[in-house]
């Protein structure tokens, strides 16, 4: 599982911004892309990895857990 | 032509096609208006002369074809409905009519229609072949022959028809719950699975956030929704009752830990789980070490309780590999995780939930049905 992972909420949120209007989010069905979660200190989304919602290659700070 | 009073036909001279005849009933002074049908019934003439008055009156071949054959013209273009191929061809319209499938017409036109009467089957002419139209799937007797059916459903006459309308039914062949011929293209994200089995309350399951969206796939005949581990369908919460049966057709990716078709959103609730190679039932001290995983292997699973409390797992049909007794209230939630810590890796056929406990011959009528259904799936023994 990738996640994208960040200092603060709001950089977390940007990223999120910045990958909706790369993969053309909203879209039909589709809403938002990921929420940002705390995980001990740091804010992080899960980025898909295969199917049309894929951005692991574009998304920034990428780590695998 | 000028206004001339006639009392006889005979007065009549040859009119011009396009002119009009003012007829006055001298007994109550009403105009008539000018059709071959009023001369006949309205007009003070004697009934023995006008037989044949069509023919002998000019007011114009249109118009007296008109009256002879009760048609009307299409526009600009006049149609004799005595010779109704020939009126269809100049309209540009398809011949359509229905008999047996043995009896197609044999010389059709291009875009001709044709019913078959014992097959159900609408066949169109395309200027070589009859083809067969299938524009709502649901209705191809093939097709519609091999689903799951009952009462309230899609299909409520077909090879496999049940007694008991199930709670939810989610299909992936037909994903949005309605027909088949909806489902998206391999590969695309899934936002809503569709609730196919009829009930007044709808469970559709959906997702918005498009990172936790699973994807259609298909293999061959097979349609499957694919879970990566993070992916999940919400639904309306449904409280199983004391009795409920829940058949699942899935799978696990390699190495994946965890299968979990179908969950609640409450802590170490489910009502079945295969995790870390161990089966879990409802109850989480009961468990079965003998029968998984089997990864990347297409698997049918039963999980049931009956009106006594009485729960079991059932792998490939039968074979029951957990029974327990427990009271333990469940509430479903969600396709594709329990909670936000246990999620399915894998993909997953068909789930369908009943509100009671089925009988024997349904559960093998529907252990028939999936059989048939997925090639791969292995031998399902027959419930006893």
């Amino acid at each position: 599982m990738k996640y994208s992972v960040h200092s603060t909420q709001e950089e977390a949120q940007a990223e999120i911004t910045r990958i909706e209007a790369y993969l053309g989010i909203p879209a039909v069905g589709t809403i938002k892309y990921a929420d940002p979660e705390e995980v001990e200190g740091q804010w992080r989304f899960r980025v898909k990895e295969s199917g049309p919602w894929k951005c692991d290659d574009v998304a920034a700070n990428v780590v695998e857990e | 032509m000028a206004n001339k009073k006639i009392t006889e036909l005979t007065e009549l001279t040859s009119p011009a096609g396009a002119d009009l005849f003012a007829i006055v009933d001298d007994t109550d002074t009403t105009t008539k208006k000018v059709t071959v049908s009023n001369l006949m019934t309205q007009a003070p003439v004697q009934a023995a002369d006008i037989s044949g008055l069509a023919t002998q009156v000019s007011l114009g071949n249109h118009e007296a074809l008109t009256q002879v054959h009760g048609i009307s013209a299409f526009g600009a273009t006049l149609v004799d409905d005595a010779d109704a191929s020939a009126a269809r061809t100049t309209l540009g319209m398809p011949y359509i009519s229905s008999g047996t499938d043995t009896n197609l017409p044999s010389s059709p036109a291009t875009g001709d229609v044709y019913l078959e009467t014992n097959t159900g089957k609408l066949r169109w002419y395309d200027g070589t072949y009859w083809n067969t139209f299938n524009y709502d799937s649901q209705y191809d007797p093939n097709y519609a022959a091999n689903q799951l059916g009952y009462s309230g459903g899609l299909f409520s006459s077909t090879n496999y028809n049940i007694s008991v309308q199930p709670i939810m039914h989610f299909d992936a062949a037909i994903l949005d719950g309605s027909d088949q011929a909806n489902n998206p293209s391999a590969g695309s994200a899934v936002s809503a699975w569709g609730d196919r089995s009829g009930q007044a309350v709808n469970y559709d399951a959906s997702q918005a956030t498009g990172s936790a969206q699973p994807t259609f796939n298909v293999s061959g005949n097979d349609k499957y929704v694919s879970f990566d581990g993070g992916d999940s369908l919400d639904f309306t919460d449904y409280t199983l009752p004391t009795a409920f049966n829940v058949v699942m057709v899935t799978n696990t990716t390699a190495d994946a830990d965890t299968l979990l078709p179908i969950g609640t959103d409450t802590a170490s609730q489910y009502i079945f789980l295969e995790y870390a190679g161990k089966t879990y039932g409802i109850s989480g001290n009961v468990t079965d070490n003998t029968y998984g995983p089997h990864y990347n292997s297409i698997q049918q699973f039963w999980s049931t309780r009956d009106g006594s409390n009485n729960h079991n797992i059932y792998v490939q049909g039968g074979n029951s590999i957990i029974s327990a007794t427990t009271t333990n209230s469940r509430t479903l939630a969600q396709i594709g995780k329990a909670i936000n810590t246990i999620w399915h890796k894998g993909d997953i056929y068909e789930i369908i939930v009943w509100g009671g406990d089925l009988s024997t011959t349904d559960k093998n009528t529907v252990n028939s049905y999936l059989q048939n259904k997925y090639s791969s799936l292995p031998t399902l023994t027959a419930f006893s």
